[in-house]
């Protein structure tokens, strides 16, 4: 995703050279034409891709500001000088300054156009707060790093030159090893897979409406017997459980709180229920059955609702939400049955490295 | 009749002197109407109390209930079949009160606004409707037949097994909180209560769809009924159709008749959700599927819920890219359903 400057060869050539005297590797790879929405291509269609991003370009959010509207690593982040002066050189030439901040920004704008109600129900039901409150240019600079950023051994990195290539439901997936790279064949234009996402987290994260496999509840609280029960919505963390990955559970007082929780799975439908009653059992509770219908009813109901209040309204923006909403529960739908997961248990630290459950 | 969403209607309703007389020649032939008279709201028409602080009564004995199939439509003329049972008085009532009351006035312009909004959906999507969402019949053949089966479709009234017309009751619309019909010792069909304004029939057990399907508006409704579909239970074939007029009881709910023989069962219809009666949709089926021998109910189940939102979604992807009023309506109607669909938590013993 760069602009026509930054699409010149001599210096993507030049940018590449220093990539690589860092640690990185780039195979078969050049930047899309500008205005063909490709940010990255395959130079030859017949041979595979790589592009490997050393951990010492792997930048953390945390570590990331913006002043003046540049990206900066911050002082006090432990970055050595050399990576600091390409990776701020590689936003502000390649990245976020080169087209990166114009599509954000295109995308607040066209949220800022929804009905007020729709937005506050955005924010209230689909925690989209950090798009929808506070000044326009915080907002951009919020949704162009969560669009950019990918899961690395717990935190959210941004890496350079990867993060130019589109996202999607298909394509190359992202390897973890000592680095972070993709590597395979791509047709054309290339695509990294989004990581452990459903509907509804691509869209907060990406501004994509795509259909996806999975269905993950919204933040929610219910009531079993004396225990309340918790839902969080951090999709990263997971444990590895037999083939499939759980959430962590964790107990305080009369509250089970679970990090997130499936609530359909295209591949593989008898895994919601199934999972949701194990652990349940595990921690003592019975009737995991009706709390799970309460919670998959909470969340539909959500989107359903969320359906109706756009029903007199229309515009690109209603659109993609409209198409959001029914992915959701379309992913949702697919919960029948119950198979529990294996016993092995096995903390996961980087959830997108796993194929989804 | 229907509650909102009419279309343009071209006659009025009758006048004082018409609607007189029509009463009285009801009466004549053994009906009761008390308290009641046409009129109009923004919606269209109505039946409404003359005197909204007394109890309105309107009882249609059996000689008054025309089956819809003794009905016919000669050049646009709606009049009972020569064949039919009915005797010359009534025939000549029936005549008179179309032509006076009901399709002549007014019905045959709503009906004829429904067909032409669905005359204006792309042909991919009618069919796709076809399939599922609306009847089969309702832009076969001639515009005309269409328009008459749609009219007979919106007022037709299902009593003792059969598809029946009733004078003047047909003219009430319809509510989630009208007043149910009854009937009494005499087998009377009756509809009796008191109301403040306008007098509303109850939409018995029809959820969204059903509601749409027959007057072409969308109406949010406490449950949800499965669409006609096949799914294997256990090692068993299950045909489930969507007749709510075949019932059973079983604990004061109404459940679906069921047949079963050599390993093929059937289900007349199948609730799949209740606002009310959270724990009654998958508690009815596993009881019926216990009955019937077979294991797997509850991911049978779980296969009929998905099933049926996978339609209803399918159903609002493929609407996406439309616009206007009856693609609206579509889209409301979707919505309903798929809420009431959720209300389906847990599982009680039946």
């Amino acid at each position: 995703m760069t602009d026509g400057s930054s699409r010149h060869p001599r210096h993507w050539n030049e940018m590449l050279a220093e990539f690589c005297a860092l640690g990185g590797r780039v195979q078969n790879i050049a930047p899309g034409s500008e205005g063909s929405g490709a940010g990255l291509i395959a130079v030859n269609p017949g041979e595979p891709v790589l592009l490997r991003v050393p951990r010492n370009l792997l930048m953390r959010l945390d570590d990331l500001e913006f002043i003046d509207d540049e990206i900066r690593i911050r002082e006090f982040a432990n970055v050595p000088e050399t990576e600091r002066r390409f990776v701020e050189r590689h936003q502000n030439v390649f990245s976020w300054a080169a087209g990166g901040r114009e599509r954000a920004g295109a995308h607040i704008a066209a949220l800022d156009t929804l009905p007020a109600e729709i937005r506050e129900l955005l924010i209230a039901d689909f925690g989209l707060g950090n798009l929808l409150r506070g000044d326009f240019a915080g907002r951009v600079q919020t949704h162009f790093l969560q669009s950019r950023a990918v899961w690395w051994r717990g935190d959210l990195v941004l890496a350079p030159v990867l993060e130019l290539a589109n996202r999607g439901t298909e394509g190359l997936r992202y390897e973890r090893g000592m680095h972070l790279q993709i590597q395979g064949y791509a047709r054309d234009v290339i695509t990294v897979r989004y990581g452990v996402e459903d509907a509804c987290s691509t869209f907060c994260g990406f501004g994509a409406a795509d259909s996806q496999p999975l269905a993950f509840s919204l933040p929610a609280k219910v009531r079993i017997e004396d225990r309340e029960i918790i839902i969080g919505r951090n999709l990263n963390e997971g444990l590895k459980r037999g083939e499939g990955r759980v959430p962590k559970t964790s107990t305080e007082g009369h509250s089970l709180s679970l990090s997130y929780l499936l609530l359909g799975h295209r591949n593989n439908p008898q895994q919601p229920r199934g999972t949701f009653r194990a652990l349940l059992r595990e921690s003592g509770l019975g009737n995991s059955d009706e709390a799970f219908d309460r919670i998959v009813r909470l969340n539909a109901l959500k989107f359903i609702r969320l359906l109706r209040m756009m029903e007199v309204h229309d515009g690109e923006m209603i659109s993609l939400l409209r198409k959001m909403a029914r992915h959701q529960l379309e992913a949702m739908s697919w919960c029948i049955g119950s198979r529990e997961p294996g016993p092995a248990r096995q903390a996961i630290g980087q959830p997108q490295s796993l194929s989804p459950q | 009749m229907l509650a909102g969403f009419v279309e343009k209607v071209v006659s009025g309703p009758p006048s004082d002197p018409e609607w007189g007389n029509m009463l009285d020649e009801f009466r004549a032939l053994g009906g009761v109407a008390e308290n009641v008279m046409p009129g109009w709201r923004s919606s269209g028409r109505g039946l409404f109390p003359c005197d909204p602080t007394k109890p309105f009564l309107l009882r249609v004995p059996v000689n008054l209930r025309f089956p819809i199939g003794d009905i016919e439509f000669i050049e646009d003329t709606a009049r009972i079949r020569k064949e039919a049972g009915a005797g010359p008085a009534e025939r000549q009532f029936f005549e008179r009160y179309q032509e006076t009351c009901s399709w002549i006035a007014g019905g045959r312009s709503e009906a004829a606004a429904l067909i032409s909004l669905f005359e204006t959906l792309p042909l991919e999507l009618r069919a796709k409707l076809a399939r599922d969402f609306t009847p089969q019949d309702l832009l076969e053949g001639t515009r005309r037949a269409g328009v008459q089966r749609q009219f007979l479709r919106s007022r037709m009234i299902f009593w003792n097994n059969r598809q029946i017309f009733a004078p003047f009751v047909e003219l009430a619309n319809r509510s989630a909180k009208g007043t149910p019909l009854r009937s009494d010792q005499q087998d009377n069909l009756v509809l009796e209560g008191k109301s403040a304004d306008e007098i509303l029939v109850s939409y018995g057990p029809q959820d969204a769809l059903g509601i749409f399907r027959r007057y072409g508006i969308p109406i949010a409704r406490p449950h949800s009924i499965s669409l006609p579909m096949k799914v294997k239970v256990g090692n068993a074939d299950l045909t489930i159709a969507r007749n709510l007029t075949m019932k059973a009881e079983r604990g004061g709910f109404a459940i679906p008749v069921m047949t079963s023989t050599d390993g093929e069962i059937s289900l007349s219809h199948l609730m799949i959700g209740n606002s009310n009666f959270q724990r009654a949709s998958r508690g009815i089926f596993y009881g019926l599927m216990r009955e019937a021998g077979v294991s797997g109910a509850e991911e049978a189940f779980d296969r009929i819920l998905h099933f049926n939102r996978q339609k209803f979604l399918q159903l609002l992807e493929a609407l996406e890219p439309l616009n206007g009023e009856l693609v609206r309506r579509l889209r409301m109607m979707a919505h309903f359903q798929l809420e009431a669909m959720t209300h389906c938590i847990g599982t009680r013993e039946f």
